[in-house]
């Protein structure tokens, strides 16, 4: 298997890397909300406010449903499963380089 | 759901410690030797461990990028090691090697701090419950 850094993290980071966006992000991580109860509070016009909705959905952090005439918006839980890959791997990945590392200074000349 | 339910890992580097039974003098040439670098962590194309020095890790064998693009950021031979390890585009973090004597042997502490754009996320998630907008881009 081959790591490579995916588009979506790149996203993500952009995603993200807005402030508006992340008070976004961080108020659909409370609950679910449509976009006038997303904006309450902000000071960020309905037009605004769909972009930024639009850059996290694309990005898969964010997800959306219909609901009669409003539509909902979540958090998409798969969405930061990449940020948690990087840990996962080097959790791994050090622990079987020490077994090695052991094993070399075993055989190395003083 | 919430983001602390969704994301309980809030970490930003993994950090291992372990004894070895090895004087640190050793142990940094294991750390420094390209051969021997070579033989527990990765083929490498290190030359001179050195502030400022570049190289690169090979890291297919372990399903890891084939060019690692590191950069020698501290060498205090016996003590600390720190470089610049970079998988790609914006993904750049830090592995740092402490050493320290025990008995006749070492203690090796290993951080790897995660891409700080990674951490920038986590970090989101780690303040959930704080006011927004107060972390700084």
């Amino acid at each position: 298997m081959t790591y490579v850094l995916g588009m979506n993290e790149t996203e993500i980071f952009r995603a993200l890397a807005d402030p508006t966006r992340r008070a976004v992000f961080e108020r659909l991580a409370g609950g679910e909300l449509n976009a006038t109860q997303l904006r309450e509070g902000l000071s960020i016009s309905q037009p605004a406010m769909s972009q930024h909705l639009a850059v996290l959905r694309q990005a898969g952090l964010v997800a959306e449903s219909r609901a009669g005439r409003h539509v909902n918006y979540r958090v998409n839980s798969s969405g930061l499963t990449p940020l948690h890959d990087w840990l996962g791997r080097y959790r791994a990945f050090w622990p079987e380089r020490i077994d090695s590392l052991k094993q070399l200074l075993r055989e190395m000349d003083q | 759901m919430t983001l602390d339910a969704m994301m309980p890992d809030t970490a930003e580097e993994v950090d291992f410690e372990c004894e070895l039974e090895a004087p640190p003098e050793k142990v940094w040439r294991a750390l420094t030797v390209p051969e021997f670098l070579a033989a527990w962590l990765m083929p490498n194309t290190l030359t001179e461990t050195e502030t400022g020095k570049r190289f690169a890790f090979d890291g297919r064998r372990y399903g890891l990028p084939q060019n690692i693009d590191c950069e020698v950021l501290t060498a205090e031979p016996g003590r600390l090691l720190r470089y610049r390890w970079r998988e790609g585009d914006d993904a750049d973090s830090i592995v740092s090697f402490e050493l320290s004597p025990r008995g006749t042997g070492t203690r090796l502490r290993i951080v790897h701090t995660a891409p700080s754009r990674f951490a920038a996320t986590m970090m989101l998630a780690a303040n959930s419950n704080g006011p927004p907008l107060r972390l700084a881009a």
